[in-house]
């Protein structure tokens, strides 16, 4: 017997103090070379990849090289595990000094756990910065009438592509309502081709019909009241009509068999429509060079159409659902602010990186002023276009899913692959949506 | 054999204790805590007694989820028991074809599943993929293979690919179990004029009783658990159709930021394995430690 | 062999439906790894397009070469490194640990043994934020051991497991004969488990390589630089913000997974030396 309870002591005890000291320094640890006369380091985290991340490593080396008493470090990441990453790490406080985000409703969750910077403050003292891009941009990035995040990377809209070789074929005109789209899906769907390529599984897609359904039924407003939580904000009618016109193109088979096992991230949606399989994709102004890059021989042939999603009432077809920009904040550890908007001020969206954007990578900065060099660009009809789509809309709607909190956001999309299954009715939707809402998550 | 622990004994078992306390035992204490706080990972945790334990409990999700996790377990173990068996008595005779056989069945175990999901993604794609494409043009099928997208079927076709991917790992099990069966039991069956049939109920399988729970308990706990290929084929979709404990864990934690309510169902799932293991262990005398020889 | 069987038609029938199944099996387990090989061939262009279940009609080496040049070398050295310690020390640990639990039958040794098995109920996912608080609290973040500190935490109840089912079986009178020769406890280990015990420590350690070699959680938590990266997040190089160039991943994959082919294809040779002998002495 004692035997026994002595090595039970022994074993729970040695828990103990492997425990103790393991706990016992509660600090987070402080971050090094804050010396008076040593250089500040400031380190970015941030998830941009190939061409566009090579832009702004050059960018930072000239910015360290100008700055010797300043340097500053950029890490890379992959964009679905960063977001977890980034969350833990301000989470314990361990964050990086600059962080890359969506804005939305991670960033509300950021500004709400006090853990990243006010920068208006910097903003309105430095007005040749601010002015430098668009007013529309701020949105996804305000909290309660203050900016937390400076925009970076480029707008993005979500738009309807298609395979021009289809649409000849069955001579269907390019629809401009959603009446000429059904219709266009009808015969399509006579002819055993594929009417739109949607990659179900990863969600969003799905939820950028929905979006973009609601929008050009019932206007901004519709979403505004539901982010703003407003009570029974998700039974408004031009939400459940979106989800039932939804349901209807499932009905009618307009999307592709399977469609709810396929991935948006192995470009299974863009190779539909590259193969001739089907013709329409809804999708992010970024499948434009997906379709260049990778599905060179269909683009190159000059078989890429693409415009805007179809209007229902005339009064909205002009708004856009995409991001217009994503964002820089400042971690609220961070042990020299200054240098840290230094950096931005002259890093971020400089004239080096605009142009680079511009000529080599083919994307649209959310800066102001650039109109007249879009248009000698390689793909210039295209960002023109794109640019124009973007200027012309009365508002740039975020994806839903972004700006929603995380987990209204998940819950939403979990429904609404349940709407689209057939297994939800949009009324057991709205109110699946107002329930999340309301008990505040 | 020992019918005491020494010191010098103990000494032995301390370096696996002290890893267990520190990145097991304290670990799960503190998700225990966790799973009475309401957390998203950034603000500080508001400590909301047993609010989430009454949320879940009382939630038709969580036992939706129980009951998918349930059917994978016991699915799993009927598919990969037999299979393994198999597979692995026949790899345990001698034969150099055999023994190249076994280095290509041991394959799926040496990748990611990362890796894998991808290439099963595009081996079932309903437009692109292998699976439809024998489908249509060896067997003239008119309709489309719809496994993943499918709610009805999606279980299934996960636990027949988790079930690919493992059966290789339980073959070696079993084909290592069956190679030290030692030679006299089979002599001595001989000598009784046992025929094949005979000698594989009689002596093989009682043989191999404890490798058998000891996989099995290593199929059950490791069903309850599994995560990788599930989020990377469905991500618990397509609506829920797929979303066993595990992943529902995941998404309430890191999907939707809700840390305590995922630490929750993670004690859960640590109550149900270590129960289920438990049980085994307990039921079939496999704890006692005794060599299966003795009762030959 | 077993004496000598008759060829019978039933025989002959039984070794036919036999080998189909045997080919059948080996097809269907080996085909998506075939899948995963010929599409890291596979140029960037046009992939989905074609025929999508054959080897690419252009094959290519740019995968591999992107991936060789986007600081891969680094990202083995320090897979290497967690991997091959963690391992070691996963591998004798466990072995010290089983000797006990199997030999000593008191209580407190099946408790342990209990406790021993909680760890295989857990999903690694719900234990990863308060182990990358207890990493940054020891300052071991971004570092090596940091990375296989858990590693080995994590790989030693199942190889506990295993090594049991496995130890269980040395018959009593090997150990009550060395104990007659006066050999202590740990002279035991030494000279009559770790021989006998070859063939299991090769398996498990061949498991728990593949393991620890894969692991992504961990990496992604617990490191950050670009320095410290291990394999698995070496994929990075091929993901983009919106797309996955999936024959270089497929490519970064197979780099990655060619270590572990190699160093199991050598050590099988091994194991089945060492398992021909067997403990009763009897060989097949």
């Amino acid at each position: 017997m004692k035997k026994r309870t002595s090595f039970f002591v022994l074993f729970v005890g040695i828990a103990v103090l492997t425990a103790v000291p393991l706990f016992a320094n509660g600090q987070s640890e402080s971050k090094s070379a804050t010396a008076a006369s040593g250089p500040v380091n400031i380190r970015i985290w941030d998830i941009q990849t190939q061409e566009d991340q090579q832009m702004i490593e050059t960018a930072t080396q000239q910015f360290n090289q100008a700055h010797p008493n300043i340097q500053a470090k950029v890490e890379w990441f992959q964009n679905d595990t960063y977001k977890d990453k980034i969350r833990i790490a301000l989470g314990a406080g361990n964050g990086p000094d600059i962080l890359y985000n969506w804005g939305g409703g991670p960033l509300r969750s950021y500004v709400a756990a006090n853990t990243v910077v006010d920068l208006t403050p910097y903003l309105n003292a430095d007005p040749t910065w601010k002015n430098r891009f668009p007013a529309s941009v701020w949105g996804p990035a305000t909290v309660d009438g203050k900016i937390y995040g400076i925009p970076t990377q480029g707008s993005d809209a979500e738009l309807l592509f298609y395979n021009k070789d289809m649409l000849k074929k069955y001579n269907l005109p390019v629809p401009t309502t959603w009446n000429e789209l059904v219709q266009d899906a009808g015969t399509l769907v006579q002819n055993n081709v594929i009417p739109i390529a949607l990659a179900g599984k990863s969600g969003w897609p799905e939820m950028i019909w929905v979006q973009y359904l609601t929008d050009r039924i019932g206007g901004p407003q519709v979403f505004n009241d539901i982010a703003a939580g407003k009570k029974d904000a998700w039974s408004n009618p031009a939400v459940i009509k979106a989800l039932e016109l939804c349901q209807q193109l499932v009905k009618a088979n307009a999307f592709e068999p399977g469609y709810a096992g396929v991935e948006v991230d192995t470009n299974q949606d863009v190779a539909l429509v590259a193969s001739g399989k089907a013709a329409f994709l809804a999708q992010g102004d970024w499948a434009y060079s997906t379709f260049k890059n990778s599905f060179g021989e269909f683009f190159n042939a000059g078989k890429l159409g693409y415009t805007a999603i179809p209007a229902v009432d005339p009064q909205y077809a002009n708004e856009v659902v995409g991001a217009p920009a994503n964002y820089y904040s400042v971690a609220a550890t961070s042990k020299n602010v200054k240098a840290d908007i230094q950096y931005l001020s002259e890093v971020n969206l400089n004239d080096f990186e605009v142009s680079t954007m511009l000529n080599k990578l083919g994307r649209v900065p959310p800066v102001n002023g650039i109109e007249s060099q879009l248009k000698s660009l390689k793909d210039g009809a295209f960002e023109s276009w794109l640019y124009n789509t973007i200027a012309k809309a009365g508002d740039v709607q975020l994806y839903w899913d972004q700006y929603l909190s995380p987990t209204q956001a998940k819950i939403m999309l979990t429904n609404m692959s349940n709407v689209f299954l057939m297994q939800e009715t949009p009324q057991d939707f709205a109110k699946a949506m107002n329930a999340a809402m309301s008990s505040n998550q | 054999m020992y019918r005491k622990m020494t010191w010098k004994l103990f000494l032995l078992l301390v370096p696996v204790l002290v890893f267990y306390a520190a990145f097991i035992i304290i670990p799960i204490i503190d998700s225990v805590r966790t799973s009475f706080v309401s957390w998203d990972g950034l603000k500080k945790a508001v400590p909301v007694g047993l609010h989430n334990w009454i949320v879940q409990l009382g939630s038709t999700e969580l036992y939706q989820s129980f009951g998918l996790t349930v059917i994978v377990m016991v699915l799993s173990w009927v598919v990969q028991t037999p299979l393994s068996l198999s597979i692995g008595l026949f790899l345990s005779r001698s034969g150099r074809g055999r023994s190249t056989l076994s280095v290509f069945y041991f394959a799926p175990l040496l990748f990611s599943a990362a890796a894998l999901g991808i290439a099963w993604g595009f081996i079932l794609n309903p437009n692109f993929g292998l699976a439809q494409a024998i489908l249509t043009n060896v067997f003239g099928f008119k309709g489309t293979l719809n496994l993943l997208g499918d709610p009805r079927v999606v279980l299934y076709t996960l636990i027949g690919i988790i079930a690919w991917e493992f059966i290789p790992f339980h073959t070696l099990l079993y084909q290592s179990a069956a190679r030290g069966i030692p030679v006299s039991l089979y002599e001595a069956a001989d000598l009784d004029g046992a025929s094949p049939a005979q000698k594989l109920r009689y002596v093989t399988i009682p043989q191999l009783k404890n490798t058998v729970i000891t996989s099995t308990v290593i199929i059950l706990t490791g069903s309850l658990t599994y995560f990788d290929i599930v989020y990377i084929l469905t991500d618990g979709g397509p609506g829920n159709a797929s979303r066993v404990l595990a992943m529902d864990m995941y998404q309430k934690a890191f999907e939707q930021y809700q840390l305590g309510m995922g630490a929750t169902i993670a004690v859960i799932l640590t109550i149900v394995g270590l129960a289920l293991s438990l049980l085994l262990v307990r039921a079939t005398g496999f704890g006692r430690m005794r060599s299966q020889m003795e009762g030959a | 062999m077993r004496g000598v069987q008759q060829a019978t038609p039933v025989v002959l029938i039984s070794k036919i439906v036999v080998a189909v199944l045997a080919l059948a099996w080996l097809i269907f387990s080996f085909y998506p790894v075939f899948y995963v090989l010929f599409s890291s061939f596979h140029p960037q262009q046009g992939f989905l397009l074609g025929e999508v279940w054959l080897p690419p009609s252009d094959p290519t080496f740019q995968n591999y070469s992107d991936i060789l040049h986007a600081g891969f070398f680094r990202y083995f050295l320090n897979s290497a490194i967690v991997t091959v310690v963690s391992v070691l020390c996963i591998a004798s640990f466990s072995l010290a640990a089983s000797y006990v639990l199997v030999k000593v039958t008191t209580r407190i040794s099946r408790t342990i043994f209990s406790i021993v098995l909680i760890a295989l109920a857990i999903p690694l996912q719900a234990l990863i934020i308060p182990i990358y608080t207890m990493i940054y609290h020891l300052h071991l973040y971004n570092t090596y051991l940091g990375l296989i500190l858990p590693s080995i935490a994590f790989g030693l109840p199942l190889t506990i497991l295993i090594l049991v089912n496995f130890l269980r079986d040395i018959p009593n009178e090997l150990f009550q004969a060395m104990e007659m020769d006066g050999v202590g406890e740990y002279g035991m280990l030494a000279h009559l488990v770790v021989p006998l015990s070859v063939p299991a420590i090769v398996a498990v350690c061949i498991y728990q390589f593949i393991q620890v070699w894969n692991n992504f959680l961990f990496p992604l938590i617990l490191t950050e630089s670009a320095d410290m990266r291990l394999l698995p997040l070496a994929v990075v190089a091929f993901e983009g913000q919106h797309s996955i160039d999936v024959p270089g991943v497929m490519a970064t994959v197979v780099l990655s997974a060619l270590p572990l082919i190699l160093t199991y294809v050598a050590a099988r040779k091994s194991l089945l030396g060492a398992l021909a002998s067997g403990f009763a002495g009897g060989s097949r």
